[in-house]
């Protein structure tokens, strides 16, 4: 029993693995980015100056998404993620890829969960950014369905070596912006 | 040879017919339209307009209900076969479509 409890203390104590990525300048050009950012998260520390504020959000960057880091530390939280979330300033996050590490880049590791685009299934909750813009631009742009914002996605699947490529529906769980999506329909 | 050419005629008119509300004798739309081909839904996804949203219940509904009888609604498109995947892809292009285009009238005005 004194064993179980000494294991179970020790796996206790193991911290949970954070995501590591490396930090990258940003080279984004406004031209380049469709849409607005979105699945926005951001972790606020106090500090002897005030608060620091680190925002993580999702921007698409010609048709794939990236993740988007802003740091910023000002006297007030508002104040700090306000400046953490001018683009000019933030930082790209790539993965790690061992042999392509360059001198310039910094590697972090977070704690603030990953997001990536990936296969759904109706009925879902999502973030925006799990599923990828649709091909055609004109069935880009968000629309209202029931009085919510929704938008299309594609999604290209591998299967039996055929890829496939499906389109559905998702909507805003409801009216915050920074809400969570549904994914309504795929076809 | 005369009569071959007419009755390529009325097949010619009949294959590119428009097929928007199937209706009855009395010009009503049919309780029980015919099943729609794959043919069908290829041509409503292409031919799915505005003038369609005074109708766009009806619409939906023979959309479903074609789904249904096939055993495709609410179907996950990566477990069906190649016809039934495209059958059901055109299906919802016009459901969508409807939804979308007559409720936001700007979405496709260049």
């Amino acid at each position: 029993m004194k064993r179980l409890l000494i294991a179970a203390v020790i796996v206790a104590s193991v911290p949970a693995e954070a995501e590591c990525y490396l930090r990258m300048t940003s080279d984004i050009t406004p031209s380049q980015i469709w849409g607005v950012p979105t699945d926005v998260q951001r972790l606020v520390s106090p500090t002897l100056k005030g608060s620091r504020c680190v925002l993580r959000y999702r921007l698409n960057v010609n048709g794939e998404w990236r993740s988007i880091e802003g740091t910023a530390t000002a006297r007030t939280e508002e104040q700090a993620c306000a400046t953490a979330a001018d683009l000019k300033t933030a930082s790209v996050l790539g993965e790690v890829v061992r042999e392509k590490v360059r001198a310039g880049q910094e590697m972090i590791c977070s704690d603030i969960p990953d997001i990536q685009v990936r296969a759904v299934q109706v009925g879902e909750t999502v973030w925006e950014s799990e599923t990828d813009v649709h091909r055609v631009p004109a069935e880009r742009a968000y629309f209202l369905y029931k009085g919510t914002q929704c938008r299309m996605f594609s999604e290209r699947n591998n299967r039996n070596g055929n890829l496939y490529t499906y389109q559905g529906v998702i909507c805003r769980e409801n009216s915050n912006p920074n809400s969570r999506w549904r994914v309504v329909d795929k076809y | 040879m005369r009569r071959i050419g007419l009755v390529l005629l009325v097949l010619s008119m009949v294959a590119c017919a428009p097929l928007p509300v199937m209706k009855d004798q009395y010009g009503q739309p049919e309780l029980f339209p015919r099943a729609l081909t794959l043919k069908d839904m290829d041509r409503l996804s292409l031919q799915v307009n505005n003038d369609w949203c005074p109708q766009i219940d009806y619409y939906v509904n023979l959309m479903n209900s074609n789904l249904q009888a096939r055993g495709l609604l609410n179907a996950r498109p990566e477990n069906l076969n190649d016809e039934d995947r495209q059958y059901n892809a055109y299906a919802h292009i016009v459901i969508w479509s409807l939804r979308i285009g007559c409720n936001n009238p700007n979405r496709y005005r260049s």
